[in-house]
């Protein structure tokens, strides 16, 4: 505040007030940011269909809204034996309790961490807090051997949402959502943890190629 | 024209050549908006994992991009039997055909059919072409036996999204995708084709309630 007083000592008083005014107002306005990316958050998290695995449906209101699975009618099976209940390998997995609780949820996970696995789909568990500088395993400091989401968490295909539009899912997950303590059992998976299913060959590229593809036409 | 004509003739040149700028330039305007809205339905299917379940591939340009079911690892068992797989009632459920094929696929329904299965649920075969009134079985012209979409589409969550967003992706489904010939079986359902599963005590009330709800919710 002394270097900004020094810097208009010789500006008028009408500039002087107007600047108070605008030292006062910045706290509510960024108060008012962080409530409509709050908001916008929301919306997405309910038309994705987040709750549709993570609990509560698109309701909001529901008993159990994004706190993970609560019973094996929410849990998948993933593998052959998803055709043939004898086949194997089959892997039990199970959509995590996504409000912030400490223990259970996403309260450990920074909304860096929750944009990572929206965008890259690394699990937040083991990946660090930082700006992912890749999209290729091995490139800046994207894992060589990354640990993704289990299926059938479609992290590729939210992963074409904007920044700005992932950012506001995990500001609503760490600050809209009131914590809730059911325990999710961590989700079964192959030695790799899904890499050789998460390739651009079978995922696509990010960004997606341009419009109009050999399905498509213009 | 000749009403425009009559009405600039006392105005000077260059307005006239303005206006003819503005007449000449208004088909393009028109296109741009098709294709910027075409542009938004294929960002919207991409970012919504429509291509998971309607066909497998996640990427545009592969194939199988959005052409439905072609086998039994893409189907869905709904019912008891997703637990125990022996118990019964079991309903197999089979994600469509969305590119615009007239036999196999979307070709036969309209953009506004299409927009009404993503708002409503309302199954496009059963629904006619009309603009839907109320979101209340037995209202307004809402069907009071409605035949729903088969589980898991998730139209209830889709309906959120607003108007423009739900024309954009029936734009890209009827006006950015080439027809492709892929019959998928129908999906097999309860006699009320889900209306029992689809009430708002289940599927909660459209528009959503508004936030924060006191028991999930913080401010």
């Amino acid at each position: 505040m002394k270097r900004w007083i020094g810097g208009v000592a010789t500006v008028g008083s009408a500039t002087l007030v107007m600047l108070s005014a605008a030292a006062w107002t910045r706290p509510a306005s960024v108060r008012q940011d962080k409530a409509e990316q709050i908001a916008r958050g929301r919306q997405i998290v309910i038309q994705q269909d987040c709750g549709g695995c993570h609990g509560g449906g698109s309701n909001p209101a529901a008993k159990g809204w994004l706190a993970g699975v609560t019973g094996p009618d929410m849990e998948f099976k993933i593998g052959p034996c998803y055709v043939d209940p004898a086949a194997k390998p089959c892997f039990t997995t199970r959509p995590k309790n996504l409000t912030p609780d400490n223990a259970n949820g996403t309260g450990r996970f920074t909304e860096r961490q929750i944009f990572n696995a929206l965008r890259y789909g690394l699990r937040p568990e083991e990946t660090p807090d930082a700006e992912i500088s890749g999209t290729t395993p091995g490139k800046g400091n994207f894992p060589l051997h990354p640990h993704y989401l289990a299926p059938p968490m479609p992290w590729m295909a939210w992963r074409h949402m904007p920044d700005a539009d992932l950012w506001a899912i995990a500001a609503y997950l760490k600050n809209g959502v009131k914590p809730n303590p059911n325990k999710v059992a961590d989700s079964d998976g192959p030695p790799d943890f899904w890499a050789s299913e998460m390739t651009v060959d079978k995922i696509g590229p990010y960004p997606a190629l341009a419009f109009p593809t050999e399905n498509e036409k213009k | 024209m000749k009403r425009w004509l009559s009405g600039v003739a006392v105005m000077g040149g260059a307005t006239m050549v303005m206006l003819s700028v503005a007449a000449w330039t208004k088909p393009d305007k028109a296109k741009q908006d098709r294709a910027a809205q075409i542009a938004r339905g294929r960002f919207l299917m991409l970012s919504h994992d429509c291509g998971d379940c309607h066909g497998g591939v996640v990427d545009p340009s592969q194939k199988g991009w959005l052409t439905g079911v072609r086998g039994p690892s893409q189907e869905f068992k709904i019912g008891p039997c997703y637990v125990d797989p022996a118990a019964k009632p079991c309903f197999t459920t089979r994600p469509k055909n969305l590119t615009p094929d007239n036999a196999t696929g979307t070709g036969r329904f309209t953009e506004r059919q299409i927009f009404n299965a993503l708002r409503y649920g309302l199954r496009p075969e059963e629904t006619p072409d009309v603009e839907i009134t109320s979101t209340t079985p037995g209202q307004g012209n809402f069907p009071l036996h409605p035949h729903y979409l088969a589980p898991p589409m998730p139209w209830w969550s889709w309906r959120h999204m607003p108007d423009e967003d739900l024309r954009a992706i029936a734009a890209y489904i009827k006006g950015g995708l080439k027809p492709q010939t892929n019959k998928v079986l129908d999906s097999e359902g309860p006699p009320d084709f889900w209306a029992s599963e689809y009430t708002v005590e289940k599927i909660g009330p459209y528009p959503a309630k508004s936030y924060p709800q006191s028991e999930t919710e913080r401010q």
